[in-house]
């Protein structure tokens, strides 16, 4: 089907259709690495970001324990510092999760999480854009579990220094036992707490590289299709291309032939037969009567032929003016089945005519349907047999006015139909039956038909015969002025 | 064939699909004493030049089933006679068109272009032709 569709296009359209696909494939290309640049990028962020966090998580924990044996207010600072780190990443996160999220701050808790500012974009965009894909979803979820964890932290941490800096009784052994013991405990508790931390940073690592490892495969997976497609499509366009040219070098070589042979041949003949009336013996009057008749044949021919190419020439200019007036079918289809008195007589064929009563007058252009009738009726007869029946009908079909034109003639081969409508196409049987045809009747009764809104069909049997049935809708044909 | 007369006609073969051409060709040369016998392909053509050995042929290039070159290729391939027999090609392709090999091939005696030929010009290049033949003298 999408071949059959190509094959209809004119040569500019495919053209711009395969520039236009290679250009998508381009561009998906490149998406594809910008994407993955991203992504990759943003993982060794987050990963880079998970051991900054880690290391200031341990280094505050291991401050705050040495607060609870040095009571030096030197090592709670150094605690609180640490823990700025985790903080900073933790007001990102809280940003990054809202459905409006502010740039400014997300980057200042970034940058205070002791990322590099560079990363602050990519670290963004793979939260933003990824956060419903799995394994960023179980890392966030992990690092959200890490920020209610370093909570509790800073709630011993804050409980540790209040029991350090409360001034108790010093002298009192009963109430210091009391403190070291609620201190031990307290420092038992962030011991806890660091472990599961621990626990959670593997995860929240270990997570992000499967990640990163199932990005890759999918990047690579995508980037071989689109290798393969953007290779397949070369091969394609070479071949199509190569095709293109043997085709055109195909129809010049037709149209040579077609130029020399129908125009150079009837030529000849007009003078070749003038040079024999010339001469200077005696001619019967019977010979005589018949180079004259093939003089005024051989220049109908000709006459025939020149208004055909300036048709084809029209119909690809987009000159072919169509210009409807208010008329009566019937009577331009008499008019074009009369001019037939000659051939229809040479080959003993009947042409019967089925009108429909009453059809209204609608807006036509005689001359496009002279062209259209006058081609499909030349066609029925010529490929009629000798002695057989042609059918012209006309009838309303909703909001159509159909034109048939059948014969029971050679038929089109089936494996030719497919081509019937090509410029300078003429099928096996036709060429064999008559080598006198330019292949071109067909090519402009399709152009033709389209261009003023109507549409053209077939049926064909080889050996049985073919009907054309034109349907022109009943609002009248479309207007075609001349391009300035 | 009469060959006590000295009025021997010259046998000539016109291969030629279109038909007014070949009838104008026929009565021209019928006219001025020849025998003249018409193919309206190479098929045929070579099938009558087989079996009648015309002395000269008038050879057309685009014919249905088997072209001019094509017929004249086997014939120069078939016999001796085929070898020699005089052959006045006359078509509208010029030589320009992807033929001028086949045509060199073939050995034409002439090879004309038929919207630039008149019926006496093609009447005299036939003369010609034939000049090498001495039997044929007599017309």
């Amino acid at each position: 089907v999408i071949i059959k569709w190509l094959r209809k296009l004119s040569v500019a359209k495919k053209l711009a259709i395969i520039i236009s696909l290679i250009f998508l494939i381009l561009l998906l290309g490149l998406a594809n690495f910008w994407l993955s640049m991203r992504i990759m990028s943003g993982i060794r962020a987050y990963v880079g970001g998970e051991g900054l966090w880690s290391k200031s998580q341990k280094e505050a924990v291991t401050n705050l324990i040495r607060y609870s044996v040095t009571f030096d207010e030197v090592d709670y600072q150094a605690y609180r510092e640490f823990l700025q780190v985790p903080l900073g990443d933790k007001q990102a996160r809280l940003e990054l999760e809202k459905k409006e999220y502010n740039y400014e701050l997300t980057r200042q808790g970034i940058i205070q999480g002791g990322n590099s500012p560079d990363d602050v974009d990519d670290m963004i965009f793979l939260y933003r854009r990824f956060r419903r894909v799995s394994y960023m979803d179980i890392a966030i979820r992990d690092w959200a579990q890490g920020d209610a964890l370093i909570e509790k932290l800073m709630d011993k941490g804050e409980k540790i220094h209040a029991i350090i800096s409360t001034t108790g009784d010093e002298d009192d052994p009963m109430a210091q036992d009391v403190r070291l013991d609620e201190l031990s405990e307290l420092v038992m508790e962030v011991y806890a707490l660091d472990k599961e931390l621990t626990t959670l940073e593997n995860h929240f690592s270990a997570t992000l590289s499967e990640g990163s490892r199932w990005i890759r495969d999918v990047l690579f997976v995508v980037t071989i299709i689109l290798s393969i497609l953007l290779g397949s499509f070369t091969l394609f366009i070479s071949l199509y291309i190569s095709q293109m040219i043997v085709e055109v070098d195909k129809k010049k070589n037709e149209f040579i032939y077609l130029v020399s042979h129908q125009l150079k041949t009837p030529l000849t003949s007009s003078s070749w037969y003038s040079e024999l009336l010339l001469q200077d013996h005696k001619i019967d009057k019977e010979k005589r009567r018949s180079y004259l008749l093939e003089i005024s044949n051989t220049n109908k021919r000709m006459v025939d032929l020149v208004n055909t190419l300036l048709n084809v020439s029209r119909i690809e200019m987009g000159t072919f003016v169509v210009n409807p007036v208010m008329s009566s079918l019937t009577s331009l289809i008499d008019e074009v089945i009369a001019s037939f008195a000659v051939q229809k007589m040479k080959r003993n064929i009947e042409i019967q005519k089925q009108y429909q009563e009453g059809l209204p007058s609608i807006a036509i252009d005689p001359q496009t349907i002279r062209i259209v009738v006058s081609n499909l009726l030349s066609n029925a007869i010529k490929y009629s047999y000798d002695g057989g029946k042609v059918t012209v009908s006309l009838s309303k079909k909703g909001s159509f006015v159909q034109i048939k034109v059948q014969d029971e003639g050679i038929g089109i081969p089936k494996s030719e139909q497919g081509r019937l409508f090509e410029k300078f196409f003429r099928a096996s049987n036709a060429k064999t039956l008559d080598t006198d045809g330019s292949g071109l009747g067909l090519y402009i009764v399709e152009s033709v038909v389209k261009n003023v809104g109507g549409t053209l069909s077939y049926t064909s049997a080889e050996g049985k015969g073919t009907s054309f049935i034109v349907s022109f809708p009943l609002e009248g044909l479309k207007k075609k002025r001349k391009k300035e | 064939m009469d060959t006590t007369a000295a009025k021997v006609k010259i046998k000539m073969l016109i291969v030629e699909d279109e038909v007014p051409l070949a009838t104008a060709m026929k009565d021209q040369f019928e006219r001025e004493g020849y025998q003249v016998v018409t193919a309206g392909n190479g098929e045929d053509g070579l099938e009558m030049a087989t079996s009648d050995h015309p002395d000269v042929i008038i050879l057309d290039i685009l014919m249905p089933k088997s072209s001019g070159l094509d017929m004249l290729h086997r014939l120069r391939e078939q016999d001796e006679y085929g070898k020699n027999v005089k052959v006045v090609i006359l078509t509208n392709l010029d030589t320009s068109d992807a033929i001028l090999k086949d045509v060199v091939e073939t050995l034409p005696t002439f090879y004309l272009i038929k919207a630039d030929t008149t019926m006496q010009g093609l009447s005299d290049k036939v003369k010609e032709a034939l000049a090498t033949q001495v039997n044929a003298t007599t017309v």
